[in-house]
């Protein structure tokens, strides 16, 4: 794991002063299969099927569903998996069991699957097994076309190199086909499904569409293949979720279809620039819907910075959110003591040099890949006022009696306009007294705010 | 095992370990292996309702092929450093189990220089699964702290664990029904906050009775304490293995409780109630039991593994082992259920009444205790209201 504790500008200025860790008390981070099943599992006519060790599949399924299951309408969907003996793996033997293919035939018909994809678990990755073959066979079983993904557990160390063979397994296909260009918006981001009004993809529709600019696809969970492919006619893709920037969303640009609005909507500074992003991108000229609606918000933004200016801060996120989280404290004017950035993507110090070059962001302490050891440093070191982070620092906050904002288990919209002002609400709130940690599963959530 | 099943209920040996260990006093659980793997298994934490603390020496491709005891022997070295536990109990994943590496010579060093203890634990899949962890982590720490049956002074009931579902909830109650029977002491078990590594004695001298996530699958008699006969069978199983005599009054309580369980039991007799079972053996196996024999259901269940010396037949109508989530679902549907005791993985309100029985439970219950007589009452009304209302 790559580590960096210090001051934010020589993070970006000195790359050479990260380093490798041996120990990390991670609390936050998940692993490559867990970003590539997320994006497989949950589209509509993909089956994500497990090759391997079972345990994989039974904290996957939990990591994915227990958070979104009801609050962001992702329900009960099947996780099979291809389960190997100690003697098949010993002799390498990889042969799907016959009763097992039919039962997998059966499932992929009755859920209409289009594609089944295959997840290598470690053991299979390490003894060389022949995946493809693998595939072969439940393709001549099941009928259905079947990918095998290149990434296992030991692919990474982050969520980054599962989220690039995805996006290479859904995208590669498509390349070579032709497209025909409209004037439209693709939403990308594997977050939570929901497009739900109060929810983050929901509030970013409901952004684009005040303005006039025609989303095309939303590229995230509850899509199907064939609206991947519909969203390649897209002129721009445009993130709700940046922590997913894969190349392939490079690649994309350079086959035309662009990548603009690359840093999620957050803040007001950070939601203005996404909007002004795309539009610029499409050619548009909506700056006076985008000040109508800036301007919508600014009351109640401007009331809640009235008491956050000066406010000592701590933040968390990963490489999208934080990014996004710092435009929004940074809006309120906090003095930001600590950041913490879970773990970098390519794009992170471009990002934050962004920050610090165009809107004067100041951080006190940097650090990358935290642990909880680290945040039980911070908490003892500093004198926050709130603390904004992950949902299990909840134990460090509750130590020390620290006001604390969960921002990886929430409900109401933390993206756009209304976004900024529900952070602000929420940190008011959680300085006068509300707690926002229902249990260990779910958060005490308020209601968002919406201006219409 | 069934390999022909698509989904199944149980994880891997990290997990079975993890079950043990989660929030037990002292020790620190890391995981010598990818990120993927301790952050997948923070949810046992989770299970036992502490900070998810579970560290990884995060190995990714090259230290599989170049050799990873370097990494393992520098994190132990902070992890001494930053935490100072009592035990460093290390869990290997497939990973890190496939390199041939000695995982225990950097274990060995670890407690000579600090004079502490360490357990290495081959979490990996060619090791067994969930279901055979439990048994061999407690085979490890027998080892270590030269554990014995322990005297008559106290009981332990080791195998029971702070991850399972409603856990204190359910210890109480075990305790109010040992009360009703028993003049015996009880402390803290293994797994379940025992003074092992805190610095006293009275587990260590405690009679040790197997249970739980130990529980030997050889005979109802010794399952878990569900229903009135059910606990009345467990109680006289505890009596014969501690060698502690029941108490005169002890069959009055039992009748007294039969008596309130009757007019359930005979309602419940005449109709087609139909109810759904996940969870591991100890625990289902004697739901199944009291739902079917004491109340008259039908049962279908799924348990993490089938018990060698209890006939299926005999607790249930349809059986399945490691079958899990959205299988089994569709198993429960086609049953007809109309209640289901079970994970969160299995909830499906629009489908049947769901009772929180089994980790993992996710969403916002209020947990239900199943163990001992009261809880016998109280579920049989609770099927008696839901089922024939």
């Amino acid at each position: 794991m790559r580590k960096y504790i210090g001051t934010l500008e020589e993070f970006v200025e000195h790359p050479e002063q990260e380093y490798t860790e041996s120990f990390w008390a991670d609390y936050q981070v998940l692993g490559p299969m867990f970003s590539a099943l997320r994006m497989f599992m949950t589209m509509e006519d993909v089956l994500a099927v497990i090759v391997g060790a079972k345990g994989c599949a039974y904290h996957l399924n939990f990591t994915i569903v227990a958070w979104g299951e009801i609050d962001f309408d992702l329900g009960k969907r099947p996780l099979p998996v291809l389960e190997f003996t100690q003697s098949q793996i010993v002799l390498g033997d990889f042969t799907p069991r016959q009763a097992w293919l039919e039962s997998l035939g059966k499932l992929a018909r009755k859920r209409g699957a289009k594609r089944i994809v295959l997840l290598p678990t470690d053991a299979m990755s390490v003894c060389g097994a022949d995946m493809a073959a693998i595939a072969r066979t439940i393709a001549a079983a099941t009928g259905v076309e079947t990918t095998e993904l290149n990434v296992s557990g030991i692919s990474g160390a982050n969520q980054w190199a599962g989220y690039n063979a995805a996006l290479e397994a859904l995208y590669r296909p498509l390349l070579e086909k032709p497209r025909t260009p409209e004037k439209s918006v693709n939403l990308v981001g594997w977050m939570w499904p929901s497009r739900q009004r109060n929810h983050e993809i929901g509030c970013c529709m409901a952004m684009l569409k005040e303005l006039g600019i025609p989303v095309n696809t939303v590229v995230s969970g509850g899509s199907t293949l064939a609206d991947i492919e519909r969203s390649m006619n897209a002129s721009v893709n445009a993130v709700v979720c940046s922590s997913l920037m894969g190349e392939m969303l490079d690649t994309l640009d350079k086959h035309g279809l662009r990548l603009a609005g690359n840093r999620a909507p957050y803040g007001f500074s950070g939601t203005t620039e996404w909007l002004e992003n795309i539009a610029a991108a499409l050619e548009l000229d909506v700056s006076s819907q985008i000040a109508a609606m800036r301007a919508r918000y600014e009351p109640k933004f401007l009331e809640n910075k009235a008491r956050l200016k000066g406010k000592r801060v701590f933040v968390s996120g990963g490489p999208g959110r934080v990014i996004g989280l710092l435009h929004a404290l940074n809006d309120y004017e906090m003095d930001i003591q600590v950041a913490c950035m879970f773990w970098p993507h390519f794009w992170s110090r471009k990002d934050l040099a962004h920050l610090m070059r165009d809107h004067g962001l100041k951080v006190g302490t940097f650090i990358l890949s935290p642990g909880l050891d680290d945040l039980e440093w911070a908490a003892t070191h500093f004198d926050f006022d709130v603390w904004m982070g992950g949902y299990q620092e909840q134990h460090t906050c509750k130590r020390h009696g620290i006001p604390f904002v969960p921002i990886t288990v929430y409900t109401v919209t933390h993206v756009g306009y209304e976004g900024a002002v529900n952070l602000g609400n929420k940190m008011l709130m959680a300085m006068d007294g509300h707690s926002f940690v229902e249990n260990c599963f779910t958060a005490n959530e308020i209601e968002g705010y919406v201006c219409t | 095992m069934h390999l022909e099943r698509l989904e199944p209920l149980t994880g891997c040996g990290i997990l079975g370990a993890l079950k043990c260990v989660a929030g037990m006093p002292g020790v620190l659980p890391m995981i010598h292996g990818p990120v993927s793997c301790s952050s997948g298994h923070r949810l046992a934490m989770l299970y036992a309702g502490v900070e998810p603390l579970l560290p990884t020496t995060c190995v990714e491709q090259t230290q599989v092929v170049m050799g990873a005891n370097e990494r393992l022997a520098d994190a132990l070295k902070k992890a001494w450093e930053i935490y100072h536990p009592e035990l460093l109990f290390v869990i290997l994943t497939c990973a890190t189990a496939m390199t041939g590496e000695d995982a225990a010579a950097p274990l060995r060093e670890y407690e000579r220089y600090t004079g502490k203890s360490a357990l290495l634990f081959d979490g990996s899949a060619l090791a067994g699964d969930e279901v055979d962890a439990c048994a061999r982590v407690y085979a490890l720490f027998q080892e270590k702290f030269a554990l014995d049956g322990g005297g008559k002074d106290a009981l332990a009931l080791d195998g029971l664990a702070l991850t399972d579902y409603a856990f204190e909830k359910n210890y109480a109650a075990l305790e109010a029904l040992f009360a009703t029977a028993m003049d015996a002491r009880f402390v803290r078990g293994l797994f379940a906050g025992s003074d092992l590594l805190t610095g006293g004695d009275e587990y260590r001298r405690a009679r040790k009775i197997s249970t739980g996530l130990l529980w030997d699958r050889a005979s109802l008699d010794s399952a878990a304490p569900i229903g009135v006969a059910g606990s009345w069978r467990y109680l006289r199983h505890v009596s014969a293995a501690a060698g502690l005599p029941l108490k005169p009054a002890a069959a009055a309580e039992r009748d007294a409780w039969a008596a309130k369980l009757r007019p359930y039991a005979e309602a419940l007799r005449g109709a087609d109630v139909r109810v759904g079972v996940e969870g591991a053996g100890w625990y289902a196996y004697a739901l199944a039991d009291f739902l079917k024999n004491e109340l008259g259901a039908r049962v279908c269940m799924s348990v993490d593994r089938a018990a060698g010396g209890v006939e299926w037949q005999r607790v249930c109508d349809e059986f399945h082992e490691d079958l899990g989530r959205f299988e089994l679902v569709e198993r429960f549907r086609d049953f007809g259920a109309k209640l289901v005791f079970a994970s969160s993985n299995v909830q499906l309100d629009e489908a049947w009444r769901y009772v929180p029985f089994y980790q993992p439970v996710w969403r916002v219950v209020e947990p239900v205790e199943t163990l001992g007589y009261a809880a016998a009452a109280a579920l049989a009304r609770l099927l008696a209201e839901e089922v024939l209302s």
